[in-house]
């Protein structure tokens, strides 16, 4: 019975619900994706680079410090959990309060990162500055460039 | 926790020449007897980076994204794509633009937008 509807017969509207189909396939596809790829609006987002020595995870969790959040690594699974409120949680104060815009996420999160095969876990470190944690993992040694010197005869 | 001076301008900005794509940050948005409160995410951004400002009755808020990442580095899978967060709002007139505060925690803006006097809630006492 609602499909029938899908057509409500407005000529001049028909091609921009096309156009917003396509724009959905192309821009926000959901199929095919990997089991840990968050969907729009995960929390927080995690940036990964790469160098000739080490692998640099950044974890972009604005309002949190490093105390605020536990960071695991298991194998190549690099783990990050925390909590983070938010002043909806006040109850009393929020008596008081009309919401316009509650956006930012709120609760407790734990995104999990798949990192290269290169690394050795045993060499990690973490920085915290203006909410973003950079987590950086050594590569193993005899997997970092290695300058070999060609002696003259 | 730094205190920002909020500047207020008739003139529009100029426009940067190199263009770098924006982000737009998630706000909270919330509204009480004595004001107006916008809290947003802006991780990466430092007091040097930020820029709050109120030009004719909207209030833009601007910062830009300053890692420390070595120059050799190539991405292998990056959600956040961009360098700058941007993000303005239409002022309405019971705000007053004089006494708005801007606070940057741990890449957290908060602003404070007070009422005008006039505007805020006065009881009425019923005789």
């Amino acid at each position: 019975m609602f499909e029938e509807l899908w057509d409500l017969g407005w000529p001049t509207l028909a091609g921009f619900d096309r156009l917003r189909e396509d724009l959905n396939s192309l821009l926000g596809a959901t199929d095919g994706q990997g089991l840990r790829v968050p969907s729009l609006g995960a929390f927080p987002l995690v940036n990964v680079g790469e160098t000739a020595n080490d692998v640099r995870v950044y974890v972009l969790a604005p309002g949190l410090e490093a105390k605020d959040l536990e960071i695991d690594l298991q194998g190549n699974l690099l783990s990050v959990h925390g909590r983070r409120g938010s002043d909806v949680e006040d109850e009393e104060a929020n008596r008081e309060r009309s919401w316009y815009r509650h956006e930012r996420f709120h609760g407790e999160f734990r995104r999990t990162v798949s990192l290269p095969d290169t690394i050795d876990p045993e060499q990690v470190e973490a920085t915290a500055k203006d909410g973003v944690v950079s987590i950086v993992i050594a590569k193993q040694a005899h997997t970092q460039p290695r300058r070999i010197e060609v002696k003259p005869s | 926790m730094a205190e920002m001076d909020v500047r207020q301008r008739g003139e529009p900005a100029e426009r940067q020449q190199g263009r770098v794509p924006t982000l737009t940050p998630a706000v909270d948005l919330y509204e009480d007897r004595e004001g107006i409160t916008l809290s947003a995410d802006m991780p990466g951004v430092s007091p040097d980076g930020l820029d709050v400002e109120v030009r004719n009755n909207e209030l833009v808020i601007e910062g830009a994204v300053g890692v420390d990442m070595p120059e050799q580095m190539t991405a292998r899978y990056a959600e956040l794509r961009g360098g700058r967060y941007r993000r303005s709002f239409a002022l309405s007139q019971d705000v007053d633009p004089d006494n708005i505060e801007a606070s940057l925690k741990l890449g957290v803006l908060t602003v404070k937008l007070p009422k005008k006097a006039a505007f805020k809630p006065r009881r009425i006492a019923v005789n």
